[in-house]
């Protein structure tokens, strides 16, 4: 059945969107990326003196996989866009992962000056796909300004505590008319099925990949987690009960 | 002629190119680009762009990240 998932009208051919942070090494990367058969991938701009251990881009341009550059680490809509429009440059690119946080401790999205940059980026004609809280009230602002996707966290970035608030993630979906990408928490291949079911179009994640004991079985384990989650959401789970309702017919039993 | 890359003195020779920096500094290549004085410099840009003497230069390049 064709299911194709759609970001402003590019098809990406994956619903798993690989961050690259976090990796030991770029073949740790290459082999994540081959394994979690990822459309997409994210990178971060940083000073040129201090990058190092060789170049991701090189690797994602081997593989052919789309780049999504990020803001991370910015703290105000200024930032934001500045590093945007040098990623714009950079890259070739006009997508961007649009992060500001508000302090190191907590990673979380700062939405004033998120919103901000959010509406500026759209304004100099980025396609913006903004790391948000999973606060339906915001995703609902981001989607009005223009932003090509909503990306609520399941929970702290890095912290691989999954969706701790999965009902905001379901009110999310049910008024979104982009995708909402599930981005930052996933811990476990459980994590990604469970945002799929919620009604997720698709699921970014990095560090429950390049930080687990084997990135590249974690990648294909996060790969069919996201292609179950997304069946069994278009199948159409059955509704909970609170008591039992048998399969087997209870007529014609036997009198024993 | 002195300036500051990347946050550090640096001292070039005069009329040096922001293409000519961009080779020394490594980041010629897709991937890389360049703010100067908080003014982000097109590629296309950076042949006929002339550092000028106090500019602070900041040279970036895609790295890992999630």
């Amino acid at each position: 059945m064709p299911d194709p998932f759609m970001i402003a009208g590019t098809e990406l051919g994956s619903r798993l969107i690989l961050g690259t942070g976090g990796a030991p090494s770029m073949q740790v990367i290459d082999e994540a990326i081959v394994a979690s058969g990822t459309a997409m991938c994210t990178v971060a701009m940083r000073r040129a003196d201090a990058a190092t251990g060789g170049s991701v881009i090189d690797v994602i341009d081997r593989r052919g996989v789309r780049v999504l550059p990020n803001t991370a680490g910015c703290r105000t809509a200024f930032e934001a866009v500045r590093t945007a429009q040098l990623a714009r440059e950079a890259l070739e690119t006009d997508w961007v992962k649009l992060e500001v946080i508000a302090d190191e401790r907590t990673l979380l999205p700062e939405p004033i000056e998120l919103l901000d940059a959010a509406e500026q980026l759209v304004g100099l004609g980025f396609t913006v796909l903004p790391y948000t809280n999973d606060d339906p009230v915001l995703a609902r602002r981001l989607q009005r300004i223009g932003c090509a996707a909503v990306m609520p966290l399941g929970s702290p970035i890095g912290s691989g505590l999954g969706i701790q608030n999965p009902h905001n993630i379901e009110l999310i979906v049910s008024e979104a008319e982009v995708p909402v990408i599930l981005d930052a928490g996933v811990g476990t291949a459980s994590d990604a099925a469970l945002a799929m079911e919620l009604g997720c179009e698709g699921v970014l994640l990095a560090s429950s990949v390049t930080r687990a004991q084997d990135p590249a079985l974690m990648a294909e384990a996060m790969a069919a987690a996201v292609r179950a989650g997304r069946l069994a959401r278009l199948a159409g789970r059955i509704p909970r009960r609170h008591h039992a309702q048998a399969s087997s017919p209870l007529e014609g039993m036997a009198v024993l | 002629m002195n300036l500051t890359v990347n946050g550090t003195p640096q001292t070039l020779p005069e009329r040096t190119t922001l293409a000519e920096l961009m080779v020394r500094e490594n980041a010629a290549s897709r991937g890389s680009a360049a703010a100067v004085n908080g003014v982000v410099v097109p590629r296309g840009s950076w042949d006929a762009f002339v550092l000028a003497e106090g500019s602070s230069v900041e040279v970036l390049t895609a790295v890992q990240g999630g």
